[in-house]
Formats: C-alpha cells, sequence, structure tokens
C-alpha cells in the first residue's frame, strides 16, 4: 500500500507532463510555423516573415482584425456596463428575484453557445434586423455579460454598503458616492472581468459566425475559413497575431494591477474588524 | 463619575432658544416587517450638548442614529433639526456627519483625501480644503499621516481620520456610533477624553451610541436609555443612575442590590416609608405615585452598602460572606443575607471584621442610597 502511494506522484507528474504537451505543443507549432518559410509547412524551409507581411498587406485580414476589435471592445463596454448595474441591483434586490436572476446569468453560460447563437440568429431573421457588427457583439453581450456579472458581483458582496453611506453622510450625491468610492472599490474586478470579456470576444466563433452575415467577418472566422480549402501559412501568422492581443490584454491587466496602488490594495480582501 | 462633575455639567447653559433644539424627533417609529425597533420616541436634544443613546445589543439605538443621519427613514414620525423638519431629506443634504461603528473610512483613498472627501463635494477651492484638512489633523493629532491609507493606521488612529472626516465639515449634529467599541480599554479611556475636549471646544452636538454605560457616564451630559425600541429614561447620569425609573434601566446601569418589600406609608412626592422583607421599616425614597400597600423593589447599589458600627441606626443587614474578590481600587463582598440572591458590596479597603470573609458580618446603608421601585412583572 505503501510502496504504491508512493509511486502515485510519478505517474501523476507524468500525466501532467502529456496534458500540458498535449496544450502547448499545438501552439508552439503554430508559432513556429508562421517563422517558416517551406510554403506546405512539411518541413522547416528556413526562418522568414514574410507570411507576417503578407497577412498585414491583405486587406480582408485588416478589415477582420478591425472588425474583431471594434466587436471585443463594444462587447466589453457593454458587458461591464450591465455587470455593474446588475450587481447594483443585486445588493438590494429580495433573495427570491436574485435567485432568479443568478438562475439566467449561469444559464447563459451553461448553454451550448451553438444553440444561443442559433436561437438567436433566427430570432433576427425573423426581426428583419441585418446583420453585422451589431448583431455580433448583441450576440457576445449575451454570452460574455454572465461572465462579467459573476465577476464583479462577487466583488461587490465583499464590499459593505457603509462605504456608499459614509460617502452620502459626508455630502455625496448618490452618483457621485458611486463614482467616488463604489466604482474604485469595484476597479479590480472590473479590470478582470474586462480582461476575461475582450480575450473571450476578440477569439469567438460560433456567434460571429451566425451573427456576422455576408458583409461581416472577425479574424477568427477568417481563420476558420482560411483552413477548409487548404492550410496557408499565412494563418499560422495570423494566430500568432491572435495571441500576441490575447497575451497583452492579460499583460496590461497584470502591470495595472501591480503598480496601480489602488487596484494592488483591492485585490487583497479588505479588512474586517469587530462586529 | 463625581457628583460635583455630574452637577457642573447640568447646568452647562443652554443654547440659544430662538434656533430651536439641534434635534427633536417627533413620535419616530421605526418597523421592519412585524419587528418594531423603534417604538414612538419623542426627544429633544439642545444644541451644544453631548447626548448619549445607551441600551443594550438590539434596543433600537443604532436605528435611531440611522434615521437621523438620514439613511433610514422613519416609518411614522418627524425628525427635526433646528426648527427644520428634515424626516424626508435624504442623507448627503441633511447637516448631519456619522463615525460610523467601524469608521468605514475609504481604502482606496489616504488620510488626507478621507478627511477632504466632504469638502471636496462641497466644492471648495483647493487651498481652503488643503487648510481646513490641515487643521483638523492637527486638532486629533494626525499631522504627518496625511498620505498614509486606512490599513496602515492603528485601530486609535483610523477613529481619529473618522472623526476628522466628520468635523471638518462642521455638522450641526456629530453622531457617533460605538466610535469606540473596536478599541482595548486603555486606548478607550484616552479617545474618551479626546472626544469630551473636541466637543467642548468645537461646541457641536454629539449624540453618541453605546451599549457601555460607563464610557456614556464619563462623557455625556444626558443620557437616555432604551429598551426594545422605547424611551426607557432620560436624564443626567447622575439622576439615571441613582434615580432610575425602572428596574431595567436600574440594572442596566450598575449592578444593584434588591430588598422587596412595600409601602407602609407615603412620606411625601418622592420619600416613603417601606417594609422591606426581614428588614424592616425602612424610609427611602422612590419612583412617584408608588401608593401604601404597592409591592416595591428598593435597590441599593453595592457601593452604598458599608460594614455596620454599633452606632449605626439605620437598616441592619446580617449574613454569612460567600465570597470575596479583590478588584484593586475596591473589594467586592458576595454576602448571604437571606433575599433570593446574595447580595453584593464594595468597600475600598479591606474594612470588614472578618479578613477571611467567612464569618458573619453586618452592614448598613445610609438612608438616601435606598430607591424604591414599584415591583417589576
Amino acid at each position: 500500500m505503501r510502496r504504491r502511494m508512493r509511486r502515485l506522484p510519478h505517474l501523476t507528474s507524468a500525466f501532467a507532463a502529456v496534458i500540458y504537451v498535449l496544450l502547448y505543443a499545438p501552439i508552439v507549432l503554430v508559432v513556429l510555423n508562421s517563422f517558416n518559410a517551406n510554403e506546405r509547412l512539411v518541413e522547416w524551409g528556413g526562418f522568414t516573415t514574410k507570411w507576417y507581411s503578407e497577412a498585414l498587406a491583405d486587406s480582408r485580414v485588416r478589415e477582420d482584425f478591425l472588425a474583431s476589435l471594434l466587436v471585443a471592445v463594444l462587447t466589453t463596454a457593454i458587458a461591464l456596463v450591465l455587470a455593474v448595474t446588475a450587481a447594483l441591483w443585486a445588493r438590494s434586490a429580495s433573495a427570491r428575484a436574485r435567485g432568479w436572476f443568478d438562475g439566467s446569468t449561469y444559464l447563459r453560460i451553461i448553454l451550448p453557445e451553438v444553440v444561443i447563437a442559433l436561437g438567436l440568429f433566427l430570432l433576427l431573421t425573423v426581426l428583419e434586423v441585418p446583420l453585422g457588427v451589431g448583431t455580433i457583439v448583441a450576440g457576445h453581450v449575451v454570452i460574455y455579460s454572465a461572465y462579467a456579472t459573476i465577476i464583479v458581483q462577487a466583488r461587490m458582496m465583499t464590499l459593505s454598503s457603509t462605504m456608499e453611506e459614509a460617502a452620502l453622510d459626508l455630502g455625496a450625491t448618490p452618483w457621485r458616492a458611486f463614482r467616488r468610492v463604489t466604482l474604485p472599490l469595484l476597479a479590480p474586478a472590473l479590470l478582470v472581468a474586462a480582461m476575461l470579456t475582450f480575450t473571450f470576444s476578440f477569439d469567438n466563433v460560433i456567434v460571429s459566425l451566425f451573427l456576422g452575415g455576408a458583409e461581416t467577418e472577425t479574424l477568427p472566422v477568417l481563420v476558420l475559413g482560411l483552413i477548409r480549402i487548404s492550410i496557408s501559412p499565412e494563418v499560422n501568422a495570423i494566430g500568432t497575431g491572435v495571441m500576441l492581443i490575447t497575451l497583452a490584454s492579460f499583460t496590461i491587466t497584470a502591470i495595472v494591477a501591480t503598480f496601480r496602488p489602488t487596484g494592488a490594495g483591492m485585490l487583497i480582501p479588505t479588512r474586517r474588524k469587530d462586529s | 463619575m463625581s457628583a460635583e462633575a455630574a452637577s457642573e455639567q447640568a447646568v452647562r447653559p443652554p443654547a440659544a432658544e430662538s434656533a430651536g433644539p439641534a434635534v427633536g424627533l417627533r413620535g419616530v417609529h421605526r418597523t421592519y416587517g412585524s419587528i418594531t425597533a423603534v417604538d414612538d420616541l419623542t426627544l429633544d436634544i439642545p444644541d451644544g450638548e453631548f447626548f448619549a443613546l445607551i441600551g443594550p445589543s438590539g434596543c433600537g439605538k443604532t436605528t435611531t442614529l440611522r434615521i437621523l443621519a438620514g439613511l433610514e427613514e422613519p416609518t411614522e414620525g418627524e425628525v427635526w433639526l433646528h426648527n427644520k423638519d428634515v424626516t424626508f431629506v435624504p442623507p448627503h443634504r441633511r447637516p448631519v456627519s456619522t463615525v460610523f461603528q467601524n469608521y468605514a473610512l475609504f481604502p482606496h483613498l489616504n488620510v488626507f483625501e478621507n478627511v477632504a472627501f466632504g469638502l471636496r463635494e462641497r466644492k471648495l477651492p483647493r487651498p481652503q480644503i488643503a487648510e481646513r484638512v490641515r487643521e483638523m489633523l492637527e486638532l486629533v493629532d494626525l499631522t504627518g499621516r496625511e498620505d498614509m491609507r486606512p490599513a496602515h493606521l492603528s485601530g486609535g488612529q483610523q477613529q481619529r481620520v473618522a472623526l476628522a472626516r466628520s468635523l471638518v465639515l462642521e455638522p450641526e449634529v456629530l453622531l457617533l456610533d460605538e466610535p469606540l467599541g473596536a478599541l482595548d480599554l486603555k486606548l478607550r479611556r484616552q479617545m474618551q477624553l479626546l472626544l469630551k475636549r473636541i466637543q467642548r471646544k468645537v461646541g457641536i452636538t454629539f449624540i453618541y451610541v453605546t451599549h457601555d454605560q460607563e464610557e456614556a457616564f464619563s462623557m455625556s451630559d444626558r443620557v437616555a436609555v432604551m429598551n426594545q425600541g422605547r424611551l426607557e429614561q432620560l436624564g443626567s447620569p447622575e439622576l439615571v443612575y441613582r434615580c432610575p425609573e425602572t428596574l431595567f434601566v436600574a440594572d442596566f446601569v450598575g449592578s444593584t442590590n434588591r430588598f422587596p418589600g412595600r409601602i407602609a406609608e407615603v412620606l411625601g412626592t418622592r420619600s416613603y416609608a417601606v417594609e422591606l422583607d426581614g428588614i424592616g421599616r425602612t424610609e427611602m425614597r422612590g419612583v412617584t405615585g408608588l401608593h401604601t400597600g404597592s409591592q416595591v423593589v428598593a435597590i441599593v447599589r453595592p457601593e452604598m452598602i458599608r460594614p455596620a458600627r454599633a452606632e449605626d441606626g439605620g437598616p441592619l443587614l446580617t449574613g454569612q460572606i460567600r465570597d470575596v474578590s479583590f478588584l484593586g481600587p475596591h473589594t467586592s463582598y458576595l454576602v448571604d443575607v437571606g433575599t433570593e440572591a446574595p447580595i453584593t458590596v464594595t468597600v475600598p479597603v479591606l474594612s470588614v471584621d472578618d479578613e477571611s470573609g467567612q464569618g458573619t458580618s453586618s452592614f448598613t446603608w445610609p438612608a438616601e442610597a435606598a430607591w424604591a421601585l414599584p415591583a417589576g412583572p
């Protein structure tokens, strides 16, 4: 028994190693191939940045990149507003109303994305809404505002309403109290929620595919299209680019959270004294 | 607190009558569903008074404070501040300020910004804000801590920031909700002195909520004792302590020894001859309205009872000393004199005959020390 227990760690590390290889090998492969001069990508044909310049020169790539960026930025902004509004409402809502609301939030995360996308597509078609950036954003918001809501709400629960009461008591109007006290205290959660929403929205395929219509295409949808015909080396360059943007949003968040004093202070749970 | 200090406070000159009382509550009720937090509260607090609201937890004192701050609306009744009906005026437009129980300092702002918070809302010019914050920090002895965040301050310092943050707005009334509750005893004493000094200096009406009667007595001009949402008694600390209107008040503001009996004769408005069970006829003062024959409880504070000497003519208690506790400045005896519960006697020095504390001893009290109350339900 004891011997088997001792052997267990070796097994788990081996298992973990396999998982990590499976997780990261494709990424490494994409990055490497984006610099591979061999057009058919079957072997290493030497270092090149040709695919990057080709991708950048491609007006379709540029347009789709801008569309993706626009969608992600709009989705993030709208999702954050909804999340904060919901968290403020939930603070004073009855337990019953909150239960229903939380249920609807979790449902949007649990439901298969394709179901939501299809449903929205059918609805928009019936309503004769022209598909485009607007409808893609609407679709993304439906799903990702749920994540943002959960994050912001979790933070809101740790804040006592006394802070806001103190601000009102000191002469701040309700709006000013929100602006000067509640919002700064929510900032770290907003940052995390924004990063997540942006990242998810930026590389979403399914909803963007369903709701983009014939005119609008996002970068991930383009990538999917490109590999359908033949695996062009350009795809690897685009993929690496998308990855860099995601990494950048994460890095910015980390830097802001570490170096902005209010951010850093807020990531540590507030000290509770007595009562 | 000494009787002299109490009477000195009682004769503090009242503020200008024309402006009306600083605070007036008129028949204030506050219910939460079926629970009544505040029950028909009516009181006036004159300008410049240090007023304490005391009572056990859940007695409605904090709710009363929140109603005054505007953070809570009364279900019924009116709130007046200096002849203005403010019952439905929102908190940010009331000339009152609150020091919250856990200070509620803004963790993302430093000491200076915390104190400047309200002044910024009033849109004062920056140099003026800086000057007033500086003055206020000096008053609460926090000069040099401007750039620190609340989390890096000690409890006492946080408390003083909270005080400064409210006082800098020069409110008509300052509300304090158990402001010293989180501090240790020594710091509490220091802060009590500081609070009292500041209140005398700025002359603002202070309404102080606490469950600690000693703290309330040491600082306040008047004390209101609340129980289950109702005002039980209102008066100077000395009056509340020596002439409690109810058994609840008597017990809440200090330890009591109870001696049951009945009124043998009414001698005056507040003066009675009482036949105490097992002790005999004794003259004492008591609440108004007791009739010959009514069942009463005489209460005597432990420090009023002293060892009896042969020449004493007052009520005589004889009993076995059950326990002796040395408490530093005085010694406390638990004596079995045949009443329902053993009585407590505190004396400044070891002045009981039997120093081993095991013998039989006699005790008495001066006539003015006992106080008759109707026997409770």
